[in-house]
């Protein structure tokens, strides 16, 4: 490979890094809700792009890179899940998750709801709703199927219906 | 409901999004990760390469190589274990014949065969003279030693069956007297 080659493929990734940071970091925000773990994640994510950037960036970058990132949210949520089944072992672990809890999404109550969704039905209303994604490539992104796509979409949207009928749910 | 609940939704993430900037250290930071990691067209460094197959390769090669020694020192006949000479009978090995000076044939053409020539054969230790061959000596009336080569195949140490099964020998024995 001549340095040219090397040259106009780095300039290549850096300029996707630069079109799609920040989209892919308020994704991983949405799907964390820990703004130093999203960068964490995004940077993982951008480093295994980079490993396959040419066959990548033959195709569609953005969503190979995104779902990356959704999966490494996904094993990232499961691993805090059974971290924190253990018991906490001082006041500082305390302060430290709760200020994990809140994004950058100002921890309004739907932010509460939505965090404390399984990770698979967080990614899919995600998906849905802030990358507006359709059933087919939400399946895609997650290596599910369309009805498993459906029914973590119902089971997330009754337990936002049930926390919005109770009135516990404004907004942001 | 579901669309009160979708408009909701959208309308949350977009007013979130607005509050999280991606600042140009964070941006710079993601690229010189990827460039890091192989962004120099897509091929794998040699150091993450190295390191990535390291271990698999070392721990292929050390079973590989207790694999080979295990195998040289338990094959039969091969390395450090190589199975004993077959046991070579106590007395020396025959000379050639071309280093033995002839025996002269000096054998008594005399049919019967000298008494220090061999061991007495089983036929003696039963007790049962031999009832045929010219080798007894009507003299003595004593068995005659068996020359090994020109006698029949010695009877069996079992009792003599007696006259009665061989009717046509006159075989005397030793009881029988």
């Amino acid at each position: 490979m001549s340095t040219q080659e090397t040259r106009g493929a780095e300039s290549t990734f850096e300029e996707f890094v630069n079109a799609t940071a920040g989209r892919l970091l308020r994704t991983a925000v949405f799907l964390v809700y820990d703004r130093h773990l999203a960068e964490d994640l995004l940077q993982t994510a951008y480093e295994r792009v980079a490993r396959r950037w040419r066959r990548v960036a033959a195709g569609n970058p953005e969503a190979y890179t995104r779902k990356v990132l959704v999966n490494l949210a996904i094993d990232e949520n499961k691993r805090r899940a059974r971290r924190r089944e253990r018991p906490v072992g001082s006041v500082a672990d305390v302060e430290r998750l709760v200020q994990a809890a809140p994004p950058g999404a100002g921890g309004g109550e739907l932010d509460e709801v939505l965090g404390a969704l399984p990770a698979k039905q967080r990614a899919v209303l995600v998906l849905r709703y802030w990358c507006d994604l359709s059933e087919q490539e939400i399946a895609d992104t997650l290596g599910i199927s369309r009805g498993t796509v459906k029914s973590h979409t119902s089971r997330a949207m009754s337990a936002l219906r049930e926390r919005v009928k109770g009135g516990r749910v404004h907004g942001r | 409901m579901d669309d009160d609940l979708d408009a909701l939704l959208r309308e949350h993430y977009r007013a979130a999004a607005d509050r999280i900037e991606v600042g140009p250290r964070s941006v710079r930071r993601f690229q010189d990760a990827g460039r890091e990691a192989g962004g120099d067209g897509g091929a794998m460094p040699l150091r993450s390469l190295a390191r990535r197959w390291a271990p698999p390769l070392l721990a292929a090669a050390v079973t590989a190589a207790v694999v080979v020694a295990v195998a040289l020192l338990l094959w039969p006949g091969q390395g450090g274990t190589r199975s004993p000479e077959p046991p070579r009978p106590l007395a020396p090995p025959e000379s050639p014949a071309a280093s033995v000076p002839p025996v002269p044939s000096a054998v008594p053409s005399s049919p019967t065969p000298s008494r220090t020539a061999g061991t007495p054969g089983p036929s003696d230790i039963s007790g049962t003279p031999r009832s045929q061959g010219p080798t007894r000596s009507g003299a003595t009336g004593r068995p005659t030693p068996t020359a090994t080569g020109s006698s029949p195949p010695p009877p069996t140490s079992s009792p003599d069956p007696g006259p009665t099964q061989r009717p046509g020998r006159s075989t005397p024995t030793p009881y029988g007297r």
